[in-house]
């Protein structure tokens, strides 16, 4: 039988610490820029822009088809190539941000199109403006329906950040893979960060779930 | 000078013309009755008054300011023109109490101290004070109605809107709402309400405008358009829904 090296992990203990702060703080970060650039994205394909639609939709389509890796890639090694140089860990948090925004901006899309017609006229019948009626009444609203679907988006965001490694940023997840394959210790330290990763993930689906019950309409349907 | 003025309106989406040609007026406190056939353009028309519908010619007017105007303020004509719409008037995420003080606060600017005592001087009005703290879902659909005109009300609106305001309620709710909107009547309100409810037309109603098929086909009194009306459209109109209504 495969001999569990538990001493191996507490000896590995600090480093590990150091790849969860990196992809915590990764994480974090590219999940305000995601929420940002969704709802802006989901915003500007609601005007009646036509070029600015048309654009956001391409823009959309490109992204959400294409591996996140390769966007990595390419903003890791294009944006030097048009003078911008970057950080590695910046460009990772791009590129996740990006991929991520985009794929919240269809969530929002979604959660704005089931609000109903009247609710935009009431409000815009009683005077409010079309940035007000936003802010305060139809989103608001769709927040509400889409916190389930949100939470699934940062879920995904931190698992996705292990990509970041292979552009040489040191997060947890290249904290484990350099263990694993340089210490030969690939049980001990994939079980390892798996159960990290479920921790971490499992920290937004707890928050999700909490912010779900406090924002829960009295009366609504499926609330108690 | 007319509280409202429409002259000459058309309304098309794409090639569909909703609204043909369509001239009115309505002096203040009038109490007008819009009815005809479903796809009309009865809603459409009471759209174009608060300019949430842009029309594609013509003008109209609103206690002499122009609504269809390029540079117009549409949100401070909006905030003088209350409209209640069949249903989803409420913001469903906002107490009873939320719901009315928002646009005072928000449009008008006016403290939240004083917006709440408007807010439940309104609510009384209704007879909804003991549901001040509820929420839209927690309402029968009568209760939401009346609310839903309170929350106009709140803003001091010269003109009231209703579209078919009761159609989605069974009668005992209707009758509640009803006599909310024969209450405003009474004070003064100058009021358009988009209609099937033939009895409230009949009796409430100071004035009918009858659509059909686009066009603004008959324009008279109860009285008249019930038991003399003009046009063979109307006639034949009235036959079909009041003997549904017997
Ligand atoms: N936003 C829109 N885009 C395209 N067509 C529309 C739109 N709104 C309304 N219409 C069409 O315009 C016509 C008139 O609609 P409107 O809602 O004004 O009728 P209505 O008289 O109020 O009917 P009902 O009694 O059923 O409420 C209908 O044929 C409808 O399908
Ligand atoms: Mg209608």
């Amino acid at each position: 039988m495969y001999d569990f090296d538990i001493k191996y992990i507490i000896e590995s203990l600090p480093y590990i610490a150091k790849g969860i702060e990196l992809t915590i703080f990764i994480s974090v970060i590219s999940s305000i820029l995601a929420f940002t650039i969704g709802l802006t994205i989901a915003f500007l394909r609601r005007t009646d822009i036509k070029p600015m639609t048309k654009l956001m939709g391409l823009f959309v389509e490109l992204t959400r088809n294409t591996p996140l890796l390769i966007q990595l890639y390419i903003y890791y090694k294009g944006l030097p190539s048009i003078g911008l140089n970057l950080s590695p860990i910046a460009c990772g948090i791009i590129s996740l941000s990006i991929y991520t925004g985009v794929f919240i901006s269809e969530v929002f899309r979604a959660g704005l199109n089931s609000i109903a017609h009247e609710q935009y006229q009431a409000a815009r019948g009683l005077g409010l403006s079309d940035f007000q009626t936003f802010r305060l009444i139809i989103f608001p609203q769709a927040l509400r329906i889409i916190i389930p679907p949100l939470g699934s988006q940062f879920i995904n965001l931190i698992k996705n950040s292990s990509l970041v490694s292979f552009i040489a940023v040191t997060d947890l997840f290249y904290v484990i893979y350099k263990g694993a394959v340089d210490d030969f210790m690939f049980f001990e330290m994939f079980i390892t960060g798996a159960l990290i990763y479920m921790a971490l993930t499992g920290i937004v689906a707890l928050l999700t779930n909490i912010i779900e019950q406090k924002l829960k309409i009295p009366g609504k349907a499926g609330s108690i | 000078m007319s509280m409202i003025k429409v002259e000459n309106i058309y309304k098309s989406y794409k090639n569909l013309d909703v609204l043909i040609d369509v001239s009115a007026q309505v002096e203040k406190g009038q109490i007008v009755a819009v009815i005809g056939p479903s796809g009309c353009g009865k809603s459409t028309f009471l759209r174009c008054i608060n300019g949430l519908e842009k029309v594609s010619q013509g003008r109209i007017f609103i206690d002499g300011e122009e609504v269809t105007a390029p540079n117009t303020n549409l949100n401070k004509i909006r905030s003088e023109v209350g409209i209640v719409f069949q249903q989803f008037n409420l913001f469903s995420h906002m107490s009873v109490k939320e719901n009315i003080m928002l646009a005072p606060v928000k449009v008008k600017k006016i403290p939240k101290n004083n917006a709440e005592q408007i807010a439940m001087a309104l609510l009384e009005k209704v007879g909804m004070l003991d549901h001040a703290h509820k929420y839209p879902e927690q309402l029968s659909g009568g209760q939401v109605q009346r609310v839903a005109i309170a929350r106009s009300l709140a803003m001091e609106p010269k003109i009231m809107l209703f579209d078919e305001p009761t159609s989605a309620l069974d009668p005992k709710m209707t009758n509640e709402v009803l006599d909310t909107m024969k209450q405003l009547a009474q004070d003064g309100m100058t009021m358009i309400v988009v209609t099937h409810e033939m009895s409230f037309a009949r009796e409430v109603a100071n004035k009918i405008m009858f659509f059909s098929q686009s066009r603004l086909v008959e324009e008279s009194a109860p009285d008249k358009f019930f038991n003399n009306p003009e046009s063979e459209i109307t006639r034949e109109f009235l036959r079909s829904v009041l003997k549904l209504e017997v």
